[in-house]
């Protein structure tokens, strides 16, 4: 279940959990992230993983640069809101 | 090692085992002491609970059994908190048709509990059923957030909105209705029964509202809601998991027990499992699975007979204690139980203490 190591210029997520349990993927070129993300991504390898937040919540996983963490959905930063917007439909 | 262990065999010799036999012996042991834990637990919480539980008035008229909804519009942002109301109690359909469907669902869950196991509301003193609808931006998700129902309308991708099944909004009443009866801590095993309880009674609401018997129901969970991104017919599968669509990675049993991190430890994976020991028993039982096998799970859950952190094995035990209570030790009911769960491998038929010893 865990996806091969992103490349450098890479931040990979994984988002499992949901009222489906899917677990879904997607990649993002570190040089897409808009001012703030990356800073905001960076704050959530610094914070330990949270315990689960509520039944059906999303789990969003984290990778890049060989760290990993976990963030429940109602702990994710304000910042990265839009980022999980522009990725609605590029799950796969 | 098997039948009546549990009452004639004195514990402190099973402990001496558990400590000095061989290593087949000590696994026997081991298991033994922790179904004649659960069942002495059991007992004694069945024996406190029986009395009020049987003597609820059913249907009294006034407070209980009148149901109140309001469904909230979200916006497509991502605040639990909205205030716009699209539909309130009484009032007549909105022009939103995801608010309309979350206003009938919660009805009709409402009117299953009421009317099938005499529980007035998530909290058994008439709360308010909250629903919100809209929620975020292509939100492929429906949750509860412990005060309402959240309904996004879908990527159109994946999924096409979660209002639309009926089982959906059964399931996050449900989880409702978990969090003030037994409160199931929401990782590894006591996540996924906690998330298979949700899929039991939402599919139970559905059979309800149809009429359909156990043999007539598809026993499908999400059935609906797939968008093109899916192929398949729902997104779960109590009869048979891991069937429900392409890349379903349910097990049916405890050989195919998924170990993961992600979903928190899968908790939506391994809900196969106890999904179909359900199913299992409904269908051994045959008839309409709400009157008895329901109502078997259901007793789990009112009388507290089990722990947040509770593994399967233990919740297997306790319906096993359930049926026996409400049906006899020699039921029909307390075997489909007990056939179940062994079916499943989560109770060994060696480790299947007789319904007598559960019941005296």
């Amino acid at each position: 279940m865990t996806a091969a190591v992103p490349p450098d210029d890479q931040l990979a997520i994984e988002r499992s959990g949901g009222f489906a349990g899917l677990t879904m993927r997607v990649s993002v070129p570190l040089a897409e992230l808009r001012p703030g993300e990356r800073a905001a991504i960076e704050e959530c390898f610094e914070h330990s993983t949270s315990p689960p937040s509520g039944p059906d919540r999303f789990v969003y996983r984290f990778r890049m640069h060989g760290r990993e963490t976990d963030v429940q959905e109602d702990r994710m930063p304000q910042a990265l809101q839009p980022l999980l917007d522009r990725l609605a439909t590029s799950w796969h | 090692m098997r039948g009546c262990k549990c009452r004639i065999v004195p514990p402190n010799l099973f402990e001496r085992i558990a400590r000095h036999g061989s290593q087949e012996e000590r696994e026997a042991a081991l298991d033994t002491l922790s179904v004649d834990h659960s069942i002495r637990l059991i007992r004694a919480q069945n024996a406190a609970l029986a009395g009020p539980m049987a003597q609820r008035p059913v249907g009294t008229p006034g407070r209980h059994g009148v149901v109140h909804r309001t469904i909230y519009d979200a916006k497509h942002r991502n605040d639990e908190h909205a205030t716009t109301v699209l539909r309130d109690e009484g009032q007549p359909e909105s022009h939103d048709r995801s608010a309309n469907q979350a206003y009938d669902g919660l009805g009709d869950t409402y009117r299953f509990y009421w009317e099938v196991l005499t529980r007035d509301s998530i909290d058994d003193a008439s709360m308010s059923l909250l629903g919100e609808v809209h929620f975020g931006h292509r939100y492929d998700n429906a949750f509860w957030d412990g005060e309402r129902m959240i309904f996004g309308d879908g990527s159109g991708t994946l999924f096409t909105g979660f209002t639309a099944a009926l089982e959906v909004i059964g399931h996050e009443l449900t989880h409702g209705v978990t969090e003030k009866t037994i409160n199931l801590r929401y990782s590894g095993q006591s996540g996924a029964l906690n998330e298979s309880i949700s899929d039991v009674f939402g599919c139970l609401v559905k059979q309800y509202k149809l009429g359909q018997t156990a043999d007539q129901a598809t026993w499908l969970v999400g059935e609906g809601i797939l968008g093109p991104g899916m192929h398949g017919v729902a997104l779960r599968s109590m009869k048979a998991p891991g069937t429900a669509f392409d890349g379903d990675t349910q097990p049916a049993d405890m050989a195919h027990y998924v170990n993961t991190t992600s979903d928190n430890g899968g908790v939506h994976t391994n809900s196969g499992i106890p999904n179909r020991a359900f199913y299992l028993v409904a269908s051994a039982i045959g008839g309409n699975a709400w009157e008895r096998a329901g109502r078997i799970w259901y007793q789990v859950m009112t009388s507290r007979a089990v722990q947040p952190d509770c593994q399967f094995h233990t919740f297997a035990t306790a319906t096993l204690a359930a049926a026996a209570t409400l049906y006899g030790a020699t039921s029909t009911e307390a075997k489909a139980v007990a056939d179940a769960w062994g079916t499943v491998g989560v109770l060994r038929a060696s480790q299947l203490p007789t319904a007598t010893a559960l019941t005296t």
